[in-house]
């Protein structure tokens, strides 16, 4: 097999081509906007397969605009601004650790798009390095060599999609992707797996990398000896990875093996509505059939673990709209159609080897051509497509692979020169050992070395809290205020952070308070630190003494539940420590 | 080729499109050579198998291979005696250009070929026919432009154009219906002007939808110059804007054209191309009717925003008959004194203005762009009556007002007719009611 990568990394900048907030909103709409797209004809009048493909079923488009994540540039209504600059330092500094060539003008171009996951029909890109012999990949296996690294634009994600049209959230769109391709250097899954970990690893240390679910995608270009250049996008876990590159091995070896088998065949369209027309399923629908002539027991056939032939086919209706496809190999008494299908056998006149399709809704003659077409195809072997990854390790049509008559010149963003004296990314090693340096656990340096928090932590040490401590505050108590309040402190701003570590090291509060008042900014984040820690202020030692007395009063307790009793009381405004000197005197 | 100096001498021999191999940094690149859009010396613009341009400092470029240029085809077209006869004239703008995709040059598009070919549903409406009246962007036209303009569609309309569709540039296209409003008198046929707010390019461009309900405008019963641009941000629907009542309200919103004062004529949903009338106060078409042109001009006219603090040399250096005041408010301007060296400068600037109506025209608009100037209210609107000051109790725009004085002039030498004119309605440049909308 033959094997190449492409590593997407959404980065924590603003959008790329406007001020917006680079995330993805999961507030409710404030408007939609209702959009229709024109696949336009280049000046050779080629559009490109993949535009035709998504021209051949283009609906109506949906637009959700939402809080501050989205503006009148999303909505294709105002030109792109200039290109945001930490986006493009983190680029460049990317593509020079690689030791790419980065060109002395960079070219944003319009990527055509038409799916209606991009408002303007297009999607922003750039190359930013292009590989040199340098640029490779250590694996255990071998080097993998870097082909190019560009720097683009997200897309909208898909709300609803029904035969009408689709809905798209527009608060992705438009978040800055680094885009990493390799050569088809990869020879094994698990190779693929290692790379496909290094460049992960390598983008995190820039520091600006998102993080959390679909902020890093890969995509995988597979080929096996006779088969084709398969593109598979869309999965988010990389452990994925091994498995959906055999699997799509083994389904392009089953496909390479069937074309073998097969002899000359002519298929069959027909309407056959008529004897579906009283079933429950098909009731008041045009129902489409196809028949394939001797391909009895080949539908059921399994291209690798997780996909039949038949389930490949309907895959290709469903790119139609439509809910799927029914046919003679199944158990038919499943879909309560055993004497509908019977009659249209007979009506027929098919043979005993002959296999019927049938497809149903109002999409079903576009959906039975999208199939006709692919069954002519088996003889081919494997077509060139772009597929999407499914949770069951194997992949879905999606459209054909795009050509290069797709990319021209984006004319409102000028010609960018690229900065020369771009800072380098530090490297993995340096930083352990700067971070060993600091008396760090092997487990804090494991998570602090590629947390985007590493220059906050850096600035922290300042202050008189020592380091193990301040690590501990990014790293370890973020994830006790989850477990026990249930907060995702990650809403907390730097500033907010360095106040906390200030009041720390002060001695105004302690350690003990620190997860409850980073809960209650969670949920106030119009309170400043110093309100809220108020509440948690150190008790000065009188105060401290007036309450341990209380306790005293109650008898015939040992020191450990003395401790417990006014712990409980003055816990987050007094140290430990304190409370057992205190009770200590006082006892 | 737009490559100069030491790079054009690099690239001896090799044409734009050809397959190049350019060492760069001690690196090798094979690609197209594209044309350079923007002006930075030394460096040549490759385009990668992948697609990507990317701009490179050439050491040395090599042809590898010649590009061959294929003929477009041409489409054939029927014409159907049931439709209308619509004629498309191109004034330019981005609605009539095209994007070469390889090298991004933008170029005008407009042969009949290539707008169907861009649109082929207003095939569907109309027998459509084409041609070229001038390429520039619309902010480089002046009145000359509007003339020869009108002076083309009454050649069509003569000849028997059941519509007329002006493809034209948006920044200033309500100068051009406004000045088709006045010039193309007793109009029996729809003229209708449109534009697109972005790139023809993209698959996004509200040009198809513009253009399809122009087109559609331009067969319906409205004989009227109207314009007609998207209603909202969606693609639902386009509305048709009476001429002398609209303006460009937004830099780049597909709706950025709003009408002032009044409703649209009316609104065409996309894509049934159903049309819902909005206002019933327009001339019904009527080919029999006989068109009049008045299309004089005098170019001697000024539009100009009074703003706080304005200096008195502005008025002084007007070298011209006619002045258009986009004033304040109701219809003022800074001319009083209270007083300081500030304020006492304003004295001046009336005792400019008074100067330039001993000679001119001058006419009062609103820089509120919506309503109505009344100069009756305060004592600063009585003393510019007083001085012979046009345009009270009219809700022109500005742009409108200008237009018609442009107009006016140009076909009047008599300064007391054109008064007269300017207080006359001729083509819905203003309203007797301000309605409660």
């Amino acid at each position: 097999m033959k094997c190449g990568i492409e590593i997407h990394q959404r980065i924590c900048s603003r959008k790329l081509f406007c001020d917006c907030d680079a995330t993805f909103s999961d507030n409710p709409e404030l408007i939609t906007i209702n959009r229709l797209l024109h696949p336009a004809v280049g000046e050779t009048g080629e559009v490109d397969r993949a535009v035709a493909f998504e021209a051949s079923r283009s609906k109506v488009f949906t637009y959700e605009v939402k809080d501050n994540t989205s503006c009148l540039v999303e909505t294709d209504s105002e030109p792109p601004h200039e290109v945001n600059q930490e986006a493009l330092i983190t680029a460049l500094s990317v593509a020079k650790h690689l030791k790419m060539f980065i060109p002395d003008e960079l070219h944003v171009m319009r990527k055509t798009v038409i799916d209606g996951s991009n408002t303007g029909g297009f999607q922003r890109t750039m190359v930013v390095g292009l590989g040199t012999k340098d640029s490779v990949i250590p694996t255990s296996q071998g080097l993998v060599r870097v082909k190019d690294l560009e720097l683009e634009e997200e897309s909208a994600r898909i709300v609803s999609r029904n035969v009408k049209g689709t809905t798209y959230d527009l608060s992705g769109l438009g978040v800055p992707l680094i885009e990493i391709g390799t050569h088809p250097d990869i020879k094994t899954p698990e190779q693929a797996y290692e790379a496909a970990l290094y460049l992960g690893e390598l983008l995190r240390l820039t520091g600006m990398a998102q993080r959390g679910i679909g902020t890093i995608r890969q995509d995988v270009n597979v080929s096996v000896k006779g088969g084709a250049r398969v593109e598979i996008k869309g999965f988010q876990d990389l452990k994925d990875l091994p498995k959906l590159i055999r699997y799509e091995v083994e389904r392009q070896e089953s496909l390479v093996a069937l074309t073998k088998e097969l002899t000359g065949y002519k298929l069959r369209r027909v309407n056959v509505t008529e004897f579906f027309e009283k079933s429950k399923m098909f009731k008041n629908k045009l129902v489409m059939g196809l028949v394939l002539p001797g391909f009895k027991g080949l539908l059921a056939r399994k291209l690798n673990p997780a996909k039949t032939l038949g389930s490949e086919l309907a895959d290709y209706a469903r790119a139609y709209g439509v809910k799927g496809l029914i046919h003679t190999d199944e158990d038919l008494k499943k879909y309560g159609l055993v004497s509908e299908f019977t009659k249209a056998r007979n009506e027929l006149n098919l043979k005993p080897n002959d296999l019927l399709l049938v497809i149903g809704g109002e999409n079903a003659d576009e959906a039975v051509s999208a199939v006709e077409a692919r069954v002519y195809l088996l003889n081919d072997g494997v077509p060139e497509e772009t597929r999407i990854a499914s949770p069951n390790g194997t992949s879905v049509y999606a459209r054909p692979l795009p050509g290069g008559a797709r990319m021209y010149p984006e004319t409102d963003v000028p010609v960018i020169k690229p900065l020369t004296n771009i800072p380098a990314i530090e490297s993995k090693a340096s930083r352990v050992k700067e971070l060993k340096g600091y008396g760090l656990t092997k487990e804090l340096i494991k998570e602090l070395v590629l947390s985007p928090h590493l220059d906050l932590f850096r600035e922290l040490t300042k202050f008189k809290l020592k380091p193990i401590e301040v690590a501990r505050l990014l790293i370890t108590v973020p994830k006790d205020v989850k477990k026990r309040y249930g907060k995702d402190v990650s809403v907390l701003i730097d500033s907010q952070l360095i106040d906390l570590v200030k009041l720390l090291s002060e001695g105004v509060i302690t350690k003990d308070a620190v997860p409850q008042i980073m809960a209650e900014l969670c949920d106030s984040p119009e309170l400043g630190v110093a309100d809220v820690a108020g509440k948690y202020k150190q008790l000065s030692d009188p105060e401290l003494k007036k309450i341990i007395k209380k306790f005293l009063k109650k008898k015939d307790l040992n020191t450990k539940q003395y401790m417990g009793l006014v712990m409980k009381e003055v816990r987050g405004k007094a140290s430990g420590s304190r409370v057992a000197k205190l009770l200590g005197e006082l006892k | 080729m737009n490559y100069s100096g030491k790079i054009k001498k690099l690239l001896k021999g090799v044409k734009i499109g050809d397959l190049v191999e350019v060492t760069s940094h001690g690196q090798v690149f094979k690609g197209d050579l594209m044309p350079r859009a923007e002006a930075r010396k030394g460096i040549v613009v490759l385009k990668l198998s992948s697609g990507y341009n990317i701009g490179l400092k050439p050491d040395k470029v090599k042809r590898l291979k010649t590009l061959r240029t294929k003929k477009p085809k041409k489409l054939k077209i029927k014409t159907d005696p049931e439709k209308k006869n619509i004629v498309i004239l191109g004034a330019g703008g981005t609605i009539a250009s095209k994007i070469d995709y390889r090298t991004g040059a933008v170029k005008p598009a407009m042969t009949p070929e290539e707008i169907i070919q861009f649109t082929p549903t207003i095939h569907e409406l109309a027998n459509i026919k084409a041609r070229v009246l001038f390429q520039m962007l619309s902010e480089n036209m002046t009145p000359k432009q509007w003339s020869v303009i009108a002076e083309e569609v009454k050649k069509e309309i003569i000849k028997g154009a059941d519509g007329v569709v002006i493809m034209h540039g948006t920044d200033v296209m309500h100068y051009t219906s406004a000045y088709l409003s006045l010039a193309l008198q007793d109009l029996g046929v729809p003229v209708v002007l449109v534009g697109a707010q972005r790139s023809t390019d993209r698959a996004s461009c509200d040009s198809h939808i513009n253009l399809t309900c122009a087109v559609k405008a331009a067969c319906s019963d409205i004989a009227e110059v109207m314009i007609c641009m998207h209603e909202g941000l969606s693609d639902d629907s386009c509305v048709l804007h009476q001429g002398t009542r609209v303006r460009k309200c937004h830099t780049s919103r597909r709706d950025a054209f709003r009408s002032i004062g009044v409703l649209p004529f009316a609104r065409i949903y996309y894509p049934s191309l159903n049309l819902e009338l909005l206002r019933d106060d327009f001339a019904r078409r009527d080919e029999s009717r006989k068109l009049k042109l008045k299309n004089g001009f005098n170019e001697e006219v000024a539009l100009v925003k009074f703003f706080p603090g304005m200096k008195p040399e502005l008025i002084n250096s007007l070298k011209c008959k006619g002045l258009i005041i986009e004033g304040t408010g109701l219809g003022h301007i800074p001319m009083k004194s209270y007083g300081d060296k500030y304020t006492s400068k304003n004295l001046k600037v009336l005792a400019a203005l008074k100067k330039f109506l001993k000679t001119g025209i001058a006419v009062m608009t609103s820089q509120t762009i919506k309503g109505r100037v009344n100069m009756n209210v305060y004592e600063t609107g009585r003393d510019l009556l007083e001085l012979g000051v046009l345009g009270n109790l009219l809700d022109m725009t500005p742009e409108t007002a200008y237009v018609k004085l442009v107009w006016a002039l140009g076909n009047s030498k008599n300064l007391d007719e054109v008064k007269k004119l300017m207080h006359k309605n001729i083509a819905g440049e203003f309203t007797d009611r301000s309605e409660v909308l």
